[in-house]
């Protein structure tokens, strides 16, 4: 069976290489957007989690672009009086309560995102530092601007601030890699924010007990308690609703992939009738020749499906490495998402060849032996 | 025995009394006018008179990045475009020069003819800005709105801050590319896309010509073209069948509105569904600033600044998205 089936890729290159491309389009659409999507979801979980917060207090507007424009650094020009920090501190059940500013400013010459904190963000972030004096480096700036510890950091937008670096932090693989963390008054006077704070960082005692801790703080008058889950599903939501459109497309290109695949084998049934005549003359049985063409339409689909895999792991390098939400995310592979592809391309395969099949299985032998 | 009279029981009072019931009744009328176009004189012209919005009075604040909240007086600020404002009415702009010339900042500022609009050459000695500004109840939305045509209205805030080079230079990219695509002698503007977004339907007009329809002469001056026309040209055109508006002058606790609000519209299949209170809010977009706007599904500042009040020089698309709260 095998020598017939490629017997007859030989014969036919230019169609089988057709019938292969439709397939490994669809399939390489098809694993490209599971590594991508994947890899979106555990970026916005990394850099959500990552902030070591059980509760974020905000500005008042809308969170989620507030909680955009904290992970990725930027002013969102609502603020939190730093009056309210005492108060905020007091609430039960709050371990800690962590006030940042974030901006970009000119740091040596280029403009990167500067985050204000005070020592207490060492007890939410994994940093394995002890001490938080000077600037605190992230490996991504470090490596950019050729920085290392001792150097001295020129911080400038509405002002200019000079800054010894005491740490260049070892890759997180998250948005801190990016940010240059400077003291608290620092950032202030930078970024002309005066006493006016980004966001606080609230870590709960009992982290059951978070809910009514929210609820208390949300209560006070100019900012909003958000639960970091709660944005993560909300931005989960709707990358969803993006990640539905590109289901569409995908399944639209695997059935046009089933098509191409229909039309090949049908046209190769006709095509070869009088060797199926032959076949059939031979010995060979109904189910032998239906087995013949399900295996030919299979071999086309798996390789579509490999080189789809091949194509589609491709495709993942060169598209924009991040989640639409300005944040990075590197696409994520697994092989799980091999299996799902290649048993796309099975049923692709299967699901194409059952009508050519079962028209080549019906074919009389007599017939066809006549018109030779 | 001296008599004592409950305060307002008098017939005197009657008069009072019966003014502040006229006033009750009145009043929500006033702040909340429906209107269904085409009317069925005026056809897709809406009557100024109807409506009666507000100058600003109120002493208003405009914070400048770096130096602080600095405080205006509208009645001391005149506008350097009484091409587009009437009197009385004025932009950020105008703002900004009056803090100039009250010394309470230093400004250097010249008219881009290129791009149609009064640009900051430096401001406090530092060079880059640009502005981001919402009236009450909205947010900050990484404004495109040149910053001569933003009007003012009491309560609103605004901020003027360093802006990343990147973005400035591509809202300036855009700015030219709107006053490229516009015959400077015309009275009409070619919108090559205008685009209606529902949940689930979206439909695309091409090549909108669109023409002033002085809606807002209380504001603007009259051939101001404003994003509420591209409506308006379009039903003349006859490719929407109706519209409805509703004239905010209050809302909830924003008490300076004074805008229409879409509150419904026909376009062929297009009819979306009212859930809740909806409205259709508006975008200009452009392929230079396509990664510099904040998301149209993920912002509501666009209620604030309705389409009646923001202007358009040329746009390459202008978006409208059904939204129900």
């Amino acid at each position: 069976m095998q020598w017939i089936i490629l017997a007859n890729a030989k014969k036919r290159k230019a169609r089988v290489v057709m019938t292969v491309a439709g397939i490994a389009i669809g399939v390489a659409t098809l694993f490209a957007l599971l590594a991508l999507s994947a890899g979106i979801e555990q970026a916005l979980d990394r850099e959500i989690s990552g902030m070591g917060a059980h509760i974020l207090l905000l500005p008042e507007g809308c969170p989620y672009e507030l909680t955009l424009s904290l992970m990725q650094g930027s002013d969102a020009f609502e603020h939190i009086p730093v009056e309210m920090l005492p108060t905020i501190q007091e609430v039960a059940n709050v371990e800690v309560a962590v006030p940042v500013a974030v901006g970009k400013a000119k740091v040596n010459g280029q403009l990167n995102s500067i985050y204000g904190t005070t020592p207490e963000i060492l007890g939410i972030r994994s940093w394995g530092i002890e001490s938080f004096e000077g600037a605190v480096v992230g490996s991504d700036v470090a490596e950019k601007l050729g920085l290392e510890v001792g150097d001295i950091l020129n911080i400038q937008l509405y002002s200019t601030i000079e800054l010894p670096i005491s740490t260049i932090l070892e890759p997180t693989f998250g948005r801190d890699d990016t940010f240059v963390f400077v003291p608290m008054e620092v950032a202030q006077e930078v970024l002309g924010l005066g006493n006016q704070l980004s966001a606080v960082l609230v870590r709960t005692e009992v982290v059951s007990e978070s809910t009514q801790t929210q609820y208390t703080l949300g209560r006070m008058s100019d900012i909003q308690a958000v639960p970091p889950s709660e944005v993560f599903d909300r931005l989960i939501e709707l990358f969803v609703s993006v990640k539905q459109t590109l289901i569409l497309i995908t399944a639209i290109a695997i059935v046009a992939g089933i098509l191409t695949t229909m039309n090949t084998m049908t046209m190769a049934v006709y095509e070869r009738k009088q060797e199926i005549g032959i076949l059939r003359a031979l010995g060979s049985t109904r189910f032998n020749v239906f087995k013949l063409f399900v295996a030919e339409s299979l071999f086309l689909s798996l390789l579509g499906g490999a080189v789809g895999l091949v194509g589609g792991y491709v495709a993942t390098l060169f598209l924009p490495q991040n989640s639409g939400f300005g944040l990075e995310a590197t696409p994520q592979f697994s092989f799980l998402y091999l299996v799902i592809c290649l048993a796309v391309a099975v049923v692709v395969g299967v699901s194409s060849s059952l009508y050519p099949a079962m028209a080549a299985a019906r074919t009389q032998p007599i017939k066809t032996l006549r018109e030779l | 025995m001296q008599k004592y009279r409950l305060i307002g029981s008098s017939k005197r009072w009657h008069w009072v009394w019966a003014g502040m019931l006229l006033l009750l009744l009145v009043l929500p009328a006033m702040a909340q006018q429906s209107i269904t176009l085409p009317d069925t004189e005026a056809g897709w012209t809406l009557a100024v008179e109807a409506i009666a919005s507000r100058k600003p009075s109120n002493l208003g604040t405009l914070e400048v990045r770096g130096t602080g909240d600095l405080s205006f007086d509208p009645a001391a600020v005149t506008t350097l475009r009484p091409d587009v404002f009437q009197d009385g009415h004025f932009s950020v702009f105008d703002v900004l020069v009056h803090l100039a010339e009250s010394e309470q900042i230093e400004l250097e500022y010249a008219f881009d003819e290129v791009l149609q609009t009064h640009v900051i050459q430096s401001l406090n000695g530092l060079e880059g800005w640009w502005y981001d500004a919402h009236f009450d109840g909205g947010n900050f939305d990484k404004t495109v709105v040149r910053m001569d045509c933003f009007p003012v209205k009491d309560d609103m805030s605004i901020v003027l801050y360093l802006e990343d080079p990147e973005r400035l230079n591509a809202i300036y990219q855009h700015f030219a590319a709107e006053v490229s695509s516009r015959d400077p002698e015309s009275t009409e503007i070619i919108i090559p896309s205008v685009v209606f977004r529902s949940a689930t339907q979206t439909v695309e007009f091409t090549n909108v010509v669109v023409t002033a329809h002085d809606a807002r002469i209380d504001v603007f001056q009259p051939g101001v073209i404003t994003a509420l026309d591209v409506l308006l040209s379009l039903g003349e055109s006859g490719a929407l069948g109706t519209v409805g508006l509703e004239w905010r002058s209050e809302e909830a606790e924003i008490a300076v509105v004074d805008g229409y609000y879409v509150v419904a519209i026909q376009a062929g299949e297009f009819e979306p569904a009212a859930t809740g209170s909806c409205v259709l809010i508006h975008q200009v977009l452009g392929e230079e600033i396509e990664d510099h706007v904040s998301p149209h599904t993920h912002t509501l500042t666009h209620i604030h600044l309705t389409g009646d009040l923001e202007v358009l020089v040329s746009p390459q698309v202008v978006e409208w998205l059904w939204v129900c709260l």
